[in-house]
């Protein structure tokens, strides 16, 4: 009975993990049993952070740490992780005296407004927090650090509040795992047996697409370029980016990259695929050191993490569709736009924008969406207006905006808001040399602009990022792109 | 003999308690129609129950809600502050669980066509900065009548700070036999008791115009099934407000669908949890007073102020199917009772409610068999047939018969539907103290028990 019991398996882990929002489930062993991601990057980026804390910090049951460091395996420096150990038994050699070794590891990830801009290194973009305890059974809150948390100028104002509300969800669902530790939910013999039926499953899945060799080369900048080699064969999944140059302006992570990658080839299934070790064992991927899908500390990260993975997940695809029409999928608009208002008063406005999804082979793309991340977009407009002084002109899909074809891609989204006093504005966004590029004949979506309508009426369309004082009265613009269509129009 | 009725309209499933005002006996009865709607049956219960002059008559039910959900709308349309005609749609959820090349939203209750731009704007003071032009009604109300369009929603910005352009357009196609639903309105503290903001305000305006006509039409259905044996002066309420509020309305008509989880709040839970085992749903209410102020449609947030609570991902209707890991597992579709469940001789896709019915004692109340007993020979070898197909799909289980797969799927069924509610409830204390109600609590209180006590097995008084 042994694929029922890897399905209760995967159902505890579910029904469980359901109050954590980006979260993952390991064993102490870090092999990944449950992922719940927010974003492509969370499937490679969330085991990667536990791996990172436990090597480190060697977790015991009820020690929870917390870390916002993308080179210890965290994504913006503005989505801290949390990392819990549950453990159940004391038997364990090596072991401190007193202490339960963790048995169970759970990562449970927040959502901090993120920042926008030109920064030089990575420590521009907020709080760099490495992988630092927090909490433990015997010592309750480490309120040294928590006070060194707060009294920092880069960390967000509620983000102690909020961290210490999760430990609490944290503790609680701690009782409910050691109690399945207890009943043996995740016994060894079940764990591997469930692992394997992924692995087997996957494996056979895969059989559903054809076999072969692509490529693709995606130009982010002038200077900077994705080259991905994509092989399906034998039952398993091959990337490998070299040739891929160094990042200018775009700098992604090593464990991002695979969870970009992975993330990106799983969407293309029909059925809900489980990212787990066994899943991810038919996966091979390689990022060489220094390109920019493999960068190097003090590099910034957020356009890169942002929509640098937008445009590494279209190139993924790019490749793939040469392998089988099955496989093809229209790029989707890249950019999120990313843009920040300073006001004089010092509150900060954040905004962006969805995108057009690309046609697939099956049918059109979808208008206005994330298709990468499943924040839910958009803010409240009334509450902008009354927290900020600016008033919004416009927010909706950006018409015409979408490559044509037999299937059409998805229209980009658009907004357009004219500022009540003056405001310094960080942006950041991709601009790259082609347009979101259709398939098989599909048309071209428009690409993304960010727009300034100074009070005079002078336009500048801005370059790739950076930061401008605007006046009351100006009017800024961002157009996100369409998606490529598919196929010719008949 | 004058009765007072109290009346909870599911979708297939009635709840009556009939209350003798001379001798204060009390009738209580629970009809399942999987096969009708329940208006459509109304009529032979009160034969059975054989009623003759009704004084009071007090209903209650989540039809609005279930209208939305099956996209059982009427003819409406949206009038939103111009440049912002897209917005909710685009600020909607996608539905897809997973990153997916086929994600997709919800469809929207109302076309993209319909929702339409009215120049104006109150900005973040509540001052107008542009009144509606009449001019621009004029071409608005042509259009709608082109459209053929009934109720309006009237979704402007700022409204809540002053609905002057709000109250301007309903006092132009009100005369001309629109229903306006104003967002305006729907903020008032009377309304539901806290402020709200416009993408919640707005989906309610909306939802209400999408449904009323339906559900008006329906209660109507139901009204005349008792006109003939109501009194002369006999009241008529939807929950505690008057039925007239609902029309001319004074009562928020989507809010009259938590009525239920009130009663079950006040009835029931007490300061515990409370798991109801409905026909067609399965909801968890966290007690101690807990409020939530809102429900995640699937547009978006609407204002619904209810005792929190929370539903299942396994319901009754769950159906079956291959998944990932295994050849057979609890899909994240939902059949109905007009196809399924299997056990009712229709449908071929097993549902977690055939696993029910396969797994209780016979000599236990339930539902499936006391309500299916003609179809139920046929649906049931149905049922093992699929279920012994499913099994050959295991390279593993070739000793077990359908039945045994059936007895391991439904004890999954129920562990996953344990590990849901200590997930929700997040404390083992609170778990032990939970009660379980509902048509389906006699069929689930056993399955459930070992961490549940209590099991509360009456149905919701509702009078």
């Amino acid at each position: 009975m042994h694929r029922l019991t890897s399905l209760r398996l995967y159902e505890k882990c579910r029904s469980l993990m359901t109050p954590l929002q980006r979260s993952a489930l390991l064993t102490a062993d870090l092999e990944i049993l449950y992922l719940k991601p927010e974003s492509l990057s969370d499937l490679g980026t969330l085991p990667q952070s536990v791996e990172v804390t436990h090597k480190y910090l060697q977790l015991y049951d009820g020690d929870i740490t917390l870390t916002s460091d993308p080179y210890s395996g965290g994504t913006v420096v503005t989505s801290p992780t949390l990392v819990m150990g549950v453990g159940n038994c004391q038997k364990k050699t090596g072991a401190e005296k007193g202490k339960v070794p963790a048995e169970i590891l759970v990562a449970a990830r927040l959502t901090f407004q993120a920042k926008p801009g030109q920064p030089k290194t990575i420590d521009d973009e907020g709080l760099r927090i490495p992988p630092t305890p927090i909490y433990s059974q015997t010592t309750r809150l480490n309120t040294a650090v928590t006070d060194a948390i707060k009294s920092h100028p880069l960390a967000p104002a509620d983000l102690i509040p909020r961290v210490e509300a999760e430990i609490e969800k944290l503790l609680k669902l701690r009782v409910l795992l050691k109690e399945e530790l207890r009943g043996g939910v995740f016994d060894r013999a079940t764990v591997r047996q469930f692992l394997a039926d992924c692995e087997r499953e996957f494996a056979h899945q895969l059989d559903e697409f054809s076999e072969g060799v692509g490529t693709s080369e995606l130009g982010l900048s002038e200077t900077e370029t994705i080259r991905v080699k994509a092989e399906i064969h034998d039952g398993s999944v091959h990337f490998d980016f070299t040739g891929t140059t160094p990042g200018k302006n775009i700098f992604i992570t090593d464990s991002c990259t695979i969870g970009t990658a992975v993330g990106t080839f799983i969407s293309l299934f029909k059925a809900e695929v489980p990212v787990n070790t066994g899943v991810l064992s038919r996966f091979e991927i390689k990022a060489p050191r220094d390109t920019l899908v493999n960068s190097s500390f003090p590099r910034p990260l957020f356009l890169g993490h942002t929509d640098g993975v937008s445009f590494l997940a279209n190139a993924v695809l790019l490749a793939l569709s040469h392998i089988d029409p099955k496989l093809s999928w229209a790029m989707t608009g890249p950019s999120y736009c990313a843009v920040e208002l300073k006001f004089e008063n010092g509150s900060a406005h954040y905004t962006s924008l969805p995108s057009g999804v690309g046609a697939t082979n099956a049918g059109p793309g979808l208008d206005g969406a994330i298709a990468w991340r499943k924040f839910v977009f958009g803010h409240s407009v009334e509450e902008v207006e009354r927290k900020f002084p600016v008033q919004l002109l416009h927010c909706g899909f950006r018409a015409n905006s979408n490559g044509q074809g037999k299937f059409t891609g998805g229209l980009g989204a658009s907004e357009s808001l004219r500022l009540l006093e003056p405001a310094v504005l960080r942006w950041s966004y991709l601009k790259a040399p082609q347009k979101p590029i259709g398939l098989n004949g599909g048309k071209s979506g428009q690409d993304s602009e960010i727009i300034v309508q100074r009070a005079s009426g002078q336009k500048t369309v801005l370059p790739f990022a950076g930061e401008m004082t605007l006046q009351a009265g100006d009017i800024i613009t961002m157009l996100s792109a369409g998606g490529g269509g598919y196929g010719t129009l008949d | 003999m004058s009765w007072s009725i109290g009346l909870h309209l599911g979708d297939h499933l009635v709840d009556i308690v009939a209350k003798n005002l001379e001798d204060r006996s009390t009738v209580k009865r629970r009809f399942f129609f999987p096969h009708t709607n329940a208006e459509a049956a109304l009529g032979l219960v009160l034969q059975e129950l054989n009623l003759n002059a009704i004084s009071r008559l007090m209903l209650m039910t989540d039809l609005p809600i279930r209208l939305a959900l099956k996209c059982y709308g009427g003819e409406s349309a949206v009038l939103i502050t111009s440049g912002f005609e897209n917005w909710l749609e685009m600020t909607s959820p996608i539905k897809t669980p997973n990153f997916s090349s086929t994600a997709q939203r919800f469809p929207m209750p109302i076309e993209r066509e319909l929702f339409f731009g009215v120049t104006e704007r109150v900005n973040a003071h509540g001052e107008i900065e542009k009144s509606v032009d009449p001019d621009d009604l004029e071409f608005l109300a042509a259009k709608l009548q082109l459209n053929q369009i009934k109720n309006v929603a009237v979704c402007l910005l700022h409204s809540t700070l002053n609905n002057q352009n709000e109250r301007a357009i309903k006092e132009y196609l009100e005369p001309k036999g629109f229903r306006v639903h104003l967002s305006s309105a729907v903020s008032t503290p009377e309304a539901v008791g806290f402020a709200v903001d416009e993408k919640e305000r707005f989906w309610t305006a909306i939802l209400s115009a999408y449904v009323f006509e339906m559900f008006a039409n329906r209660i109507k259905k139901i009204q005349a099934i008792f006109e003939p044996i109501l009194e002369s002066n006999a009241v008529i309420t939807f929950g505690h407000y008057p039925l007239s509020d609902l029309w001319n309305g004074q009562v928020p008509l989507l809010q009259t669908a938590n009525l239920f989880y009130e009663q079950l709040a006040k009835n029931i839970a007490g300061n515990g949890p409370v798991f109801y085992a409905g026909t067609d749903f399965f909801a968890l209410l966290h007690g101690g007073g807990r409020r939530q102020t809102s429900w995640n449609s699937p547009w978006g947030p609407v204002a619904l102020s209810a005792p929190a609570h929370a539903t299942t991902r396994i319901r009754p209707l769950t159906s079956l199917a291959k998944n990932f890991i295994s050849p057979i597992g609890f899909s994240s579709e939902y059949g109905t009772y007009d196809q399924g469940p299997m056990i009712f001789g229709r449908s071929q896709v097993p549902t977690f409610f055939d696993l029910m019915a396969l797994n209780i004692n016979p000599k236990d109340e339930c539902i499936a068999r006391k309500i299916a007993e003609p179809t139920i020979e046929r649906g049931r070898r149905n049922l093992i047939e699929q279920l012994s197909a499913y099994k050959r799909s295991f390279t593993d289980v070739h000793s077990l018969t359908g039945e045994e797969l059936g007895a391991r799927l439904f004890e999954l069924g129920c562990e996953i539907l344990r590990d849901e509610i200590h997930a929700h409830l997040l404390d083992a204390n609170a778990a032990a103290k939970l009660q379980i109600c509902g048509p389906l609590a006699a069929t689930l209180a056993k399955p459930l028990r070992g961490r549940l006590v209590d099991p509360a097995l009456e149905p919701p008084c509702i009078d």
